[in-house]
């Protein structure tokens, strides 16, 4: 069941009304039939590693509350990320480590398993840990009620891709006796549409532009991969972005707030900035929970780089099981650690500094999103090579993606966005139409040509 | 023990069914108001019901022996002269009916002057030349036509590629009146039709179509594999397209072509064969590319290269390009009108003035007093009005 389906539309209105119908207690029962009928529409059997984390989790916060000995608080944490990350590695990293060695050493430690990638996973996983180690730290208390953990795990408005989010921020809320909140709901309803409008009227048409010349690069100019590198930022960007809009507007519907996952990041003037605001809670989930504890800035220059360099490593690697991903991320961590030593994470007051500081950024996460485009790293060596060498190529220019970027940028500078949600809050009964309307021409809309797949959902 | 339903939630029922009631009845007045509006302002949206048993809104009719036309006994009446159209939907007529299709005008026209004339419309959507001459060979040959007319549209150059290896099956009648198997099924179908009846379905079906190709949502990419669509015939530059894989399609084309004019011309039989251009080859307006095909991409010219073909295979050719531009400035100067020659929304399908205009400029092909003397020049006698 994708967002940008129909079935999901009713699915959501059915959820959310029924939501207000039942008293709290229910409200979770109901919240973890929906979630779970979510991920049924998608795989049954799978559905059985939620349930499996859930317990895990849940049994190692509790052991680890009750523990006196820290040997015993030590082993259950130990256990939970083990299972945890070992379903994980199983699933994702398996054949990719296989093959890497085969390649390497000519030997496979294990066969290829050549199996489904569990939607969602490495999102429910980077959750649940977090749950686990909060409780580990002493941050938050285990809880006592299954079924919170349950919710927790597997939410459905943020499941599949996001935002990842903690314990201390959802579960809270679960419990809360919300009451119909019609100024909320309106702007939920706001942030679901303007989900869906990025998703479905920009990222998908650059898609379209990328997608053609990372197929086949050497039939594409210079010139022509460099706009197409705009077209998969701004794919990704809006695809992602739209995905987590309408993720937070439809936990919004049922009186949960969900953290905001974008802010702008392609307005940022450092690598740093642009981190702040892209994926914001993959970038604290990996800030607090891997970064920190390497030891984060504490301990010299060198070893803060070594830090930015492993957490942007693995974190590439958290995208996906590919040598390409593992360059995007170590890209990530060398900009950032150049950045750091040359004292460029400030953002210019002169406004001519900071646009030259704005273009250099933006085209070096371009550069980057290259590498996590390409099929290959043949391919990410012969677009460098186009482009560096500005070759003529077969395909004739398309030159919207610098047209839809402006747009974008534009928008994100007035901030048109939250003026949009506070106006669709405050407006009830242009609301009321406005959502009918839209409902009508969504219809046809999914009807049509709008590519059903979100990026997000293969990592 | 937990209650279900919290205190408030009676109030929030009747609420809703208030409110349900209340908006459900506006929304269905504003809907009722759009429908009659479009249907005053702009009718042709009224026409664009395709289905299994309309096509345009025009009943399909597709007879027994699986001819969109009349239908004639195998035997040929002696002095009758009879016309085969071979072809696929643009021949079949989609979009219009039965009578508009260029066979059944062209047959109206030649019987002004032989009144024994008939045509066989064997045309139905996506068929490629191997399975016409299937058609020609096992089944339609029998009819004993005397000119055999193969109107040939960019769909066919993508199809013949596409099913090369595969052995060409003869053409089922798709269009035989469906029986429902079920009540449930009959009711489908009814509430089907009447929701196709609604221009405004058509309306927002066909401008929200236009959006996607404004944005650049729908476009005209061909699937490397599998390249289906007109676009193929174009010599489309797309980057993971082999540059060469329109040319091999072509004389994939060229050889099937040969094929059905020898099985054609072993029966000693007169083979034509006319192009059917696509709208935005045919007119420069910028109305005439609503799909917003990219010129740029484009490098044959489908209407050269097929002449260069018939020519190589010495078949007689006319070309469809020529005729509807004529037929379109016909229109506006004599009738003050605009004619698109196209269905709505449609680049390949004509509509009844652009049959007509084949029609017409086919007719020019026939020698004014014997139609078994079809000219064999390879090129439309321009000498002569296409209208």
């Amino acid at each position: 069941m994708l967002f940008n389906s129909n079935t999901y539309l009713v699915f959501l209105v059915i959820v959310v009304y029924l939501y207000y119908l039942f008293t709290p207690y229910y409200r979770r029962l109901l919240l973890l039939l929906a979630s779970y009928i979510f991920y049924w529409s998608w795989s049954i059997p799978f559905s059985l590693l939620l349930v499996f984390s859930t317990l895990v989790d849940y049994t190692a916060a509790r052991v680890i509350e009750a523990a006196k000995k820290p040997w015993i608080r030590q082993t259950s944490l130990l256990v939970s990320l083990t299972l945890n990350l070992g379903l994980l590695f199983t699933f994702k990293y398996a054949d990719f480590f296989s093959d890497s060695a085969f390649t390497l050493i000519g030997i496979r430690p294990w066969p290829e398993l050549n199996w489904v990638l569990p939607l969602g996973i490495s999102f429910y996983t980077f959750q649940t840990m977090s749950y686990t180690i909060d409780v580990y730290r002493g941050a938050i208390a285990a809880k006592r009620s299954i079924l919170d953990v349950a919710i927790y795990v597997c939410f459905f408005p943020q499941l599949i891709a996001g935002p990842i989010v903690r314990s201390d921020e959802l579960i809270p809320q679960l419990e809360a006796r919300a009451s119909v909140d019609w100024r909320q709901i309106r702007g939920g309803i706001a942030q679901i549409l303007w989900g869906i409008f990025k998703k479905v009227y920009i990222a998908d048409p650059m898609a379209h532009i990328a997608n053609e010349a990372f197929a086949s690069p050497d039939m594409v100019s210079g010139v022509g991969l460099i706009l197409a590198a705009y077209a998969f930022a701004i794919q990704i960007y809006c695809d992602f972005s739209g995905y987590s809009d309408v993720a937070i507007g439809s936990a919004k519907l049922l009186g949960i707030r969900l953290p905001q996952n974008f802010d702008a990041p392609y307005l940022a003037c450092s690598i740093r900035d642009f981190w702040r605001r892209w994926h914001i809670t993959l970038s604290t989930w990996l800030r607090d929970y891997l970064y920190i504890p390497l030891g984060g800035n504490r301990k010299g220059p060198v070893r803060t780089y070594a830090n930015l360099m492993i957490t942007m490593l693995l974190g590439g690697l958290w995208h996906g099981a590919g040598w390409t991903w593992v360059i995007w991320g170590g890209l990530q961590g060398f900009l950032l650690s150049v950045e750091r030593a040359m004292k460029w994470e400030r953002t210019p007051k002169n406004i001519f500094w900071r646009a030259v500081r704005w273009v250099i950024t933006f085209h070096l996460i371009c550069l980057s999103w290259i590498f996590f485009r390409v099929n290959n790293f043949q391919d990410a060596v012969t677009i460098l090579q186009r482009v560096g060498g500005l070759a003529s190529g077969y395909i004739p220019l398309d030159f919207r993606p610098i047209a839809v970027l402006g747009l974008i940028l534009l928008i994100e500078r007035l901030k048109l966005k939250q003026g949009w949600t506070l106006w669709f809050q405050e407006k009830p009964k242009f609301t009321k139409w406005v959502t009918i309307a839209s409902a009508i021409a969504l219809f046809f809309t999914f009807a049509g040509a709008s590519n059903p797949e979100f990026i997000y959902f293969q990592f | 023990m937990h209650s279900l339903f919290s205190v408030n939630s009676r109030k929030i029922v009747s609420q809703t069914i208030r409110h349900i009631a209340v908006d459900g009845c506006k929304v269905l007045l504003t809907l009722a108001v759009i429908e009659g509006t479009i249907r005053t302002v702009a009718p042709q949206y009224i026409h664009n019901i395709f289905d299994q048993e309309f096509t345009g809104g025009h009943p399909i009719n597709v007879n027994e022996d699986g001819f969109r036309s009349e239908r004639l006994p195998i035997d040929k009446p002696e002095g009758e002269f009879r016309i085969l159209a071979l072809g696929d939907s643009t021949t079949f007529g989609t979009g219009v009916s039965r009578e508009a299709t260029w066979s059944s005008q062209l047959v109206d026209l030649l019987r002004e002057q032989y009144p024994q004339t008939h045509q066989l419309n064997a045309g139905q959507p996506t068929r490629d030349l191997p399975t016409l001459n299937k058609g020609y060979l096992e089944l339609w040959s029998r009819y004993d036509p005397n000119v055999v007319i193969l109107a040939v549209s960019n769909n066919m150059v993508s199809f013949g590629w596409i099913n090369q290896d595969k052995e060409p099956s003869l053409p089922t009648n798709k269009y035989l009146p469906e029986r429902a198997s079920s009540p449930f099924k009959r009711l489908t179908i009814q509430i089907k039709r009447v929701y196709k009846n609604f221009a405004l379905v058509s309306w927002l079906s066909i401008n929200s179509q236009r959006i996607f190709y404004i944005l650049g949502l729908n476009n005209h990419q061909i699937s490397p594999q599998e390249p289906f669509g007109p676009i193929l015939a174009f010599g489309w530059k797309q980057a993971d397209v082999d540059p060469e894989l329109s040319g091999k399609a072509w004389v994939q084309f060229e050889h099937d072509l040969a094929i059905l004019r020898d099985s054609i011309l072993e029966d000693k039989r007169k083979f034509i064969v006319v192009y059917m251009p696509s709208r935005f080859m045919v007119f420069d307006d910028i109305f005439d590319n609503e799909k917003f095909v990219p010129r740029q991409r484009i490098a044959i010219d489908p209407a050269q290269k097929l002449a260069e073909i018939c020519d190589e295979l010495n078949i007689p050719y006319l070309s469809g390009v020529q005729p509807l531009q004529s037929g379109r400035q016909h229109i506006a100067k004599e009738e003050k009108q605009y004619d698109p020659m196209y269905i709505l929304f449609d680049y390949m399908h004509l509509d009844p003035a652009g049959h007509q205009a084949i029609a017409h400029a086919l007719a020019n092909q026939f020698t004014p007093l014997a139609p078994n003397n079809v000219s064999q020049s390879n090129t439309p006698d321009k000498s002569r009005k296409s209208l």
